[in-house]
């Protein structure tokens, strides 16, 4: 699995959720991309809790095929943490 | 310099093996990676690495390998018996046995060691091993077409829990066979510690907290009496 494509300045956060969260953390930190950059929450449906939205123009939920509810949970809740904001 | 040979890496790059080197390269930012491949004399043929690595390859190209790596056998002869550092990863393992088996075919192989390998491609094997070495516990996945047949001498890593009743690889002085595919290292940051202390270094790793963080919950969902043993066949 690349990381190397989230290895950007203007990416300022990348949260990595669900059972794999740390396995895909290293793989984060092998690519070269901060350890201050990410955050790992076991439960996928909180993802969301920990997006920092100052500073920020996109926020870009990316799923696997079998989670089609907990992303649709994380985008709905994002899209509430934007209209608090608004 | 710390040298690292990489053995063919266009060739032996399945299951994500080469991240070994990559994970290799971020403890030892100072070492130097010499990637042979399939056209090039070997670095070892004339020079002394400090490790080599090869990891996993298509089926179809073990021949190509083995026919490579012939000329050399005396040579990684007489580099295991100088201690020096082999890690041999996946399928891999196939070409340093007597010889592959394929049902109408049998390749010869190396012959560097007695066993042999069956292999049937409509039969492939994925399953989760928990192994240990020395003092330390093992965690990694196998897949594969090959069953290895005739294994003698000390194991890499002695079973705790598998598929199979069988333990993993082999390891005579420094070299050592695995057939456990992908990041190795990664997943088991404790034997990247053994290897470098066997390389003669600090056990200073990369990312040690993520990387323990990593193995340890792997670790407890592989020893997890419902920890399903076998993967299925074909990735079923």
């Amino acid at each position: 699995m690349d990381y190397e494509f989230l290895n950007k300045p203007n990416i300022t956060q990348l949260i990595i959720a669900g059972d794999r969260c740390y396995d895909h953390q290293m793989r984060a930190l092998l690519s070269g991309i901060p350890r201050e950059k990410i955050t790992t929450t076991m439960k996928n449906i909180d993802a969301w809790k920990y997006v920092r939205l100052d500073n920020v123009d996109k926020v870009f939920v990316l799923k696997n095929n079998f989670a089609d509810h907990s992303s649709r949970v994380v985008f709905d809740e994002i899209v509430k943490k934007l209209q608090e904001v608004a | 310099m710390m040298v690292i040979e990489v053995l063919f890496p266009e060739i032996c790059c399945l299951y994500s093996d080469q991240v070994n080197v990559e994970y290799l390269q971020q403890c030892l930012p100072e070492a130097k990676i010499v990637n042979t491949h399939i056209y090039e004399e070997p670095y070892f043929a004339k020079k002394k690495p400090d490790l080599v690595y090869m990891g996993s390859m298509p089926e179809s190209r073990q021949g190509t390998v083995i026919e490579k790596l012939r000329p050399y056998t005396e040579r990684i002869q007489k580099l295991i018996e100088q201690n020096v550092s082999f890690l041999i990863t996946g399928n891999a393992m196939d070409v340093f046995g007597q010889f592959i088996d394929r049902g109408k075919e049998r390749i010869p192989a190396l012959g560097l060691f007695d066993y042999h390998i069956y292999q049937d491609m409509d039969d492939r094997h994925n399953y989760i091993f928990v192994g240990e070495y020395e003092d330390i516990k093992i965690v990694g996945y196998k897949s594969t077409f090959s069953q290895v047949i005739g294994l003698k001498g000390e194991p890499l890593f002695k079973m705790i829990k598998g598929a199979e009743n069988q333990d993993d690889g082999l390891k005579e002085n420094n070299f050592m066979l695995s057939s456990l595919i992908g990041p190795l290292l990664v997943m088991n940051p404790l034997f990247m510690k053994k290897l470098l202390k066997q390389l003669g270094l600090p056990e200073e790793i990369a990312f040690e907290e993520e990387a323990m963080l990593s193995y340890e919950y792997r670790l407890k969902q592989l020893m997890n009496p419902e920890a399903h043993l076998s993967l299925g066949s074909h990735g079923v």
